[in-house]
């Protein structure tokens, strides 16, 4: 399911356009990356929280050229899901896969 | 440090700038989770443009232990779910970190040895302090470090055997043999540059280095060479090859070539005295600096980096060499090196917009054509200029400078895709002002070069013409 079939969703649930939707969900998720970048953390009730962590550097080894490189440090993204969510899908269809 | 903000704050914000009601807000972010978690339920993934994807992940069933208990115990095989973002919110994330690059350990390159780790790590700050510094290395300084180096290497000649170096994995050998006679020409107009030996003496000196090539292993040269012009350049007087020497494991490599190049010298001179030695070595030294600098600005196109004593190299030898370097180094990152560009950038300075008179009868998509690759970056033309008004209308004989990608031509980097799209949204205002029907086309183009623009950019835009541009997306 992508965003266009997401929006269709919320669409039809609220009776409204399509642009409509589309521009509430792209607002919504420009205000979570926007919080995101300033570091803020924040949790969506059934979902999970969002979060950043910052990774230090450190090295690597790149065995094809056989060198060492130092890594930068990194702020990346930290994603934990609710405990209710978490539960509900654990033991999904484990047969179908 | 990351900040927590509550639900309640998160709905405020979003339900100001969408002028909802914070109810309608909440409920219609509670609608979106249930979507999300439904289609999780029903084995799907959830895509969201521009900010990431949820999906489930299957976990194996394997051993652990509770660590309250200390008993051992099976995790059955679950699900979990992971959300991965998109390059986009990775950018916008890792914003403050984005300026940061990975940088070459040159010293641990052949030498995998942990325990040699922390004194490597020291070596490259040190060299990095070195960088800092400002590097002229001035001759009479460089000769009477070298009379004492030599002097000390003399004392010390036979605990060292240049020929005990174990080999290390250099795949590019071979090519750099082949390279060996078109270096030899390079050395010299380097060398002509930097000194005012007379020149019988820079010939004997070549003759003289080439028997040493031939005589030593081709593979340790190669390390050798690196490092002896990091020592070179790096202590500017004789306490600080002292201290190197001591402290360093990977720099006595560099001693070990000093030496041979004072033994293989030495043999047809012995009877000359020490000034011309010292004169010789410094010669040689310096012709070795100056392959490493055409061997690291040739070489680096190839693939492999050598950031630092690239750097160092290209600052001390000719300064366009640097800009070379430099944006050999942002080729390779976009894994393909264009060389026409990398001459173009050389002369203009990196990403310096070009002066371009404008011909007759040419129009911004012609030149853009021309000159970007693909007219319909005129825009990025457009915005770049000022002194056009109307997108429609260029005056022939005028001055107009062209932005230069910075990437490869087959795709434009984030950064001029945004100039792009800055360039659509300028078009834009200009037909909306003008009252022209096709303004929300440039709106639509310009959501095409950076999706976010009417956020990004500081303009004020009709909903109508939005909603119109979502419908077209």
């Amino acid at each position: 399911m992508n965003t266009k079939d997401v929006v269709a969703a919320l669409a039809e649930n609220w009776g409204m356009s399509k642009a409509e939707s589309r521009r509430l969900l792209d607002t919504i998720v420009q205000t979570f990356s926007d919080n995101l970048a300033k570091g803020q953390s924040f949790t969506i009730p059934g979902l999970g929280t969002f979060s950043t962590n910052t990774r230090g550097e450190r090295k690597s080894y790149n065995p094809h050229y056989k060198q060492y490189m130092q890594l930068p440090p990194k702020r990346v993204v930290d994603f934990k899901p609710s405990k209710g969510v978490k539960e509900e899908l654990k033991y999904l269809e484990l047969d179908n896969e | 440090m990351s900040e927590k903000l509550t639900f309640q704050e998160l709905i405020e914000s979003i339900a100001e700038e969408t002028d909802n009601s914070q109810q309608f807000t909440r409920d219609f972010i509670k609608d979106f989770v249930d979507i999300i978690s439904d289609e999780l339920k029903s084995g799907d993934n959830i895509n969201i443009a521009g900010f990431g994807k949820f999906k489930l992940q299957k976990v194996d069933e394997r051993e652990g232990y509770n660590p309250q208990t200390e008993e051992k115990m099976t995790i059955p095989a679950h699900h979990k779910l992971v959300f991965k973002p998109y390059k986009d919110l990775r950018e916008v994330v890792n914003a403050p970190y984005a300026h940061l690059e990975p940088t070459l350990i040159e010293d641990e390159k052949s030498d995998a040895e942990p325990a040699a780790e922390p004194e490597q790590k020291d070596a490259a700050k040190s060299d990095e302090k070195e960088l800092n510094k400002k590097q002229s290395p001035i001759i009479d300084e460089l000769e009477s470090l070298l009379s004492d180096e030599s002097n000390e290497e003399e004392s010390t000649e036979e605990t060292f055997d240049p020929f005990s170096f174990t080999s290390g994995d250099f795949d590019f050998n071979e090519e750099r043999e082949e390279e060996n006679t078109e270096r030899d020409d390079v050395k010299e107009e380097d060398i002509v540059e930097y000194r005012d030996e007379p020149a019988a003496n820079k010939y004997e000196v070549d003759e003289d280095l080439a028997e040493f090539m031939g005589s030593t292993e081709d593979q340790p040269e190669n390390q050798q060479k690196e490092t002896v012009t990091e020592v070179n350049y790096s202590p500017t007087s004789p306490l600080g090859i002292a201290l190197n020497d001591d402290n360093d494991p990977n720099e006595t490599g560099s001693k070990e070539l000093a030496v041979t190049s004072v033994a293989v010298t030495q043999q047809p001179s012995q009877k000359k005295s020490s000034s011309v030695v010292t004169v010789l070595v410094t010669a040689i030294l310096l012709l070795v600096i100056a392959a490493g600098a055409w061997y690291f600005s040739t070489f680096s196109d190839a693939g492999l980096q050598k950031a630092e004593s690239k750097r160092l190299i290209s600052a001390a030898t000719v300064p366009t060499k640097d800009a070379v370097n430099r944006q050999a180094q942002q080729a390779k990152t976009d894994n393909q090196a264009v060389p026409n560009q990398t001459n173009r950038t050389m002369q203009n300075g990196a990403n310096a917009p070009e002066e371009l008179v404008i011909a007759k009868g040419a129009t911004l998509w012609s030149i853009a054509g021309a000159q970007l690759g693909n007219p319909r970056l005129w825009p990025w033309i457009y915005d770049t200029n000022e002194s056009i008004e109307n997108p429609d209308l260029i005056f022939a004989g005028a001055t107009l400078s062209v932005p230069r990608p910075s990437g490869v031509p087959s795709g434009l980097s984030s950064g001029d895709s945004i100039a792009v799209a800055k360039g659509y949204a300028a078009a834009y205002l200009w037909y909306k002002k003008h009252h022209s029907p096709k303004a929300k086309n440039y709106l639509w183009a310009a959501g095409k070069y950076h999706e976010k623009i009417w956020s990004l950019a500081n303009i004020q835009i009709d909903n109508a013409d939005l909603s119109a541009t979502g419908k077209a997306r």
